[in-house]
């Protein structure tokens, strides 16, 4: 479940990171204020922690820049 | 119980620290996802409790425990006519026609950008209205005045949160059923 949502935002260009226990993403636009979204491995709860990645790779206002 | 999607933007702590989620998991927001956007900590969470005043409380002490600084609460108490449109389920026009009065006379009127032409509305006044009117939940307004109260009692640095929301919950709520 938070696999595919990982995968999504991969295909959108997103960059993943392995730290330990977690994971973070790092959206298409580099440097410092690009987005960063932490991804629990082992959430409490799956579902709603999908839900909470998808939410935070929506607000990213970087991808819809270059959409232009 | 019942579950209630928020999030608290909050500051003081380095994203790029190892430990940055953990810190927030281990504090206790491990009913939530922590991102850095737009210059901004954004801790969203998803929790179970028995009201919405009991979620935003523990969720902002949570947030404190974990060393950050709690700035605000969202979703924004200020909304604009397409905000009030998407949380309420009614269309963009719909929501143009009342701010107009020719729908409805009493709509309330915006309270920020008056002056230009995209102002906002306070969203508890609005969801006052919304549920008078048979557009919204109750729980939903209530939802609505509890985030505004929170921010309220952050702004102004208020010690005592619990307290100062449940004060302004109760007269919120009467406000809601003596009109309904």
């Amino acid at each position: 479940m938070i696999e595919a949502v990982v995968a999504d935002a991969e295909q959108k260009g997103w960059r993943w990171r392995q730290m330990g226990h977690w994971g973070r993403l790092f959206c298409p636009h580099a440097g410092r204020d690009g987005c960063q979204v932490g991804v629990n491995g082992t959430p409490k709860n799956p579902e709603d922690h999908a839900r909470q990645v998808m939410r935070a790779i929506g607000r990213c206002p970087h991808g819809k820049e270059e959409d232009k | 119980m019942k579950k209630f999607e928020f999030s608290i933007i909050a500051s003081g702590l380095d994203p790029e620290a190892e430990d940055f989620e953990q810190r927030f998991y281990d504090a206790g927001c491990d009913d939530a996802a922590i991102a850095f956007q737009k210059g901004h900590i954004i801790v969203d969470f998803t929790r179970e409790a028995k009201s919405v005043s009991e979620a935003i409380v523990t969720a902002v002490r949570n947030v404190e425990a974990a060393g950050a600084h709690v700035d605000r609460v969202e979703p924004d108490p200020l909304v604009s006519l397409s905000d009030i449109a998407a949380r309420s389920g009614m269309t963009r026009a719909a929501m143009t026609q009342y701010s107009k009065g020719q729908r409805s006379k009493d709509f309330p009127a915006p309270v920020a950008r008056v002056t230009s032409e995209s102002p906002l509305w306070d969203w508890a006044t609005v969801a006052k209205w919304l549920f008078q009117h048979d557009k919204l939940s109750r729980d939903e307004a209530i939802e609505a005045a509890a985030v505004r109260a929170v921010n309220e009692a952050i702004g102004t640095r208020a010690s005592k949160l619990e307290e100062t929301l449940k004060g302004s919950l109760k007269a919120y709520e009467k406000d809601l059923d003596r009109a309904a």
